[in-house]
């Protein structure tokens, strides 16, 4: 049969734009040759970086990104990326199955912390104004996280950079800083920085497990109209 | 100290499960269809068959599952690996908060509502275009047909409600009229998400729930099936001659430069 509708009536472009990678050859990222330039001269995270960013970073700049990443990057079982990871695991779920039902909420919840922290980049403009309170570091993990990045990382750390800090404001300011201005490309960085951590604890599951998985935790209360 | 999280969708219980308030074994099985259910897993009421098969309808004349229409290529592009559920799921996400697409149907539906309720039914022409003039501060969406005059499948839809004598729904009426202003001003005419949202308030269904309907899966479900049979080798990898470079040209990084290579 031969069809026809408003596709085949239609002019349409025959090429798919790239705008981030050349094809080639030699393969480039944002103009840089993959292998003779990035490859020898970059680390993972700084090519990373290229690729959000569109610029090769420099030391300065390398360094405060990674210590955005490793400030992002615990995520435990209690929280819900990893824990729908294990249960699809527990569940038998294949490899990828356990990555998308994990990694469809760890982007979600990069989506929310994105959004839970936009305000920063109004005190950033101005960093010696009041910081919002829920900036702030709370707990003594919390204070003793970004006191020890300050520690590690002080000399190259912006003068906003300071103790009171909460770790993800801190990561988030220093992404912020580094012109990750864009939600996808801060909401990626996130995922990306916390997506080993959630493998992590699915990592050793198996399906034989499923009667150690605690059912009712947390619990719910079945409601219902009388 | 975990807090209790109060449910009101199921419990599993011995001999039978409970649903949205309903027995299955006693009250659900062999009455009620998938949209009854679909309805009642939204928080909806209980739709009776003959308000099922408006359902089955919109479903049914919202088939447009050509695989080149943009939502359609994602299911293709995500189920070509081989995973059905991957390219239903992909497409499901991808359009949840897009432009284009059923995303806008809780956004039709909240201007319908707004609409009816600042608008007396029975003003002229003239009220009612000076009315609607003050909802029109930005893009309505349900309005607005690309590449065609007129949208095929609300010309389907509203074959079918005609049949069925239930074309005299109040929003469905609201929905005509508007489009009678907008066609005039800028050639929008409704499209099938603008008369989706009509159908569905006329249905009692809230925009919130109308929102979270599994409208359309049966156009993912086409092409995912397929396109993970296919496992098309084009769709995993365009061929070079399908690309056009338009980014960054060449150049060599600082530390190349500092390096001292060519």
């Amino acid at each position: 049969m031969n069809y026809r509708g408003p596709i085949e009536d239609g002019t349409w472009t025959s090429q798919l734009e790239a705008v981030a990678f050349d094809l080639g050859p030699p393969l480039r990222l944002h103009g840089y040759a993959f292998a003779s330039d990035l490859l020898r001269h970059y680390s993972f995270t700084e090519v990373v970086f290229t690729s959000l960013i569109g610029e090769a970073p420099t030391q300065a700049q390398a360094k405060l990104f990674e210590v955005a990443l490793i400030l992002l990057s615990p995520l435990t079982v209690a929280e819900a990326p990893s824990h729908a990871a294990v249960l699809a695991k527990l569940c038998g779920s294949e490899d990828a199955g356990v990555l998308a039902a994990g990694g469809v909420v760890l982007f979600d919840r990069a989506r929310v912390l994105v959004e839970e922290h936009a305000e920063l980049t109004h005190w950033l403009d101005d960093p010696t104004g009041a910081l919002p309170e829920r900036f702030l570091a709370k707990t003594p993990y919390e204070r003793e996280l970004v006191g020890e990045a300050l520690r590690r990382f002080g000399e190259t750390l912006p003068p906003f950079a300071t103790e009171k800090l909460a770790p993800n404001a801190l990561a988030f300011a220093l992404l912020l800083s580094l012109g990750f201005r864009k939600s996808l490309a801060l909401t990626s960085v996130v995922a990306i920085a916390s997506m080993a951590s959630m493998v992590s604890e699915a990592l050793p599951r198996t399906a034989e497990q499923r009667d150690r998985y605690p059912l009712d935790v947390p619990p719910f209360r079945y409601e219902e109209d009388e | 100290m975990n807090k209790v999280i109060p449910t009101r969708v199921g419990h599993a219980g011995h001999g039978d499960n409970r649903f949205r308030g309903h027995s299955v074994r006693d009250e659900l099985a062999g009455r009620a269809g998938f949209w009854t259910l679909a309805v009642l897993a939204v928080g909806g009421r209980m739709i009776d068959g003959s308000d099922a098969v408006i359902l089955d309808d919109l479903e049914v004349c919202l088939s447009a599952a050509d695989p080149r229409i943009w939502p359609m290529k994602i299911v293709r592009l995500a189920a070509a690996y081989g995973s059905v559920q991957t390219g239903v799921c992909a497409a499901l996400l991808a359009m949840e908060s897009a432009a284009i697409g059923p995303s806008n149907l809780r956004r039709v539906a909240e201007f319908l509502t707004r609409l009816q309720a600042s608008v007396p039914e029975d003003c002229s022409d003239d009220t009612f275009e000076t009315l609607l003039g003050a909802h029109l501060t930005e893009r309505i969406p349900g309005f607005g047909v690309p590449f065609r005059p007129r949208d095929e499948r609300v010309l389907a839809l509203q074959g079918c409600l005609a049949r069925r004598g239930r074309a005299e729904g109040s929003y469905w009426r609201l929905a005509h009229r508007v489009e009678k202003v907008l066609l005039t001003r800028h050639r929008a005419p409704l499209n099938i998400v603008g008369a989706c949202g009509a159908v569905l308030l006329d249905l009692a269904i809230s925009p919130q729930q109308i929102g979270s309907l599994p409208l359309m899966v049966t156009n993912h479900l086409a092409n995912a099936f397929e396109g993970a049979s296919q496992r098309s080798p084009a769709l995993q990898c365009l061929p070079p001659d399908s690309i056009l470079f338009v980014g960054t040209p060449a150049r060599r990084s600082a530390r190349a430069i500092n390096t001292g290579e060519t």
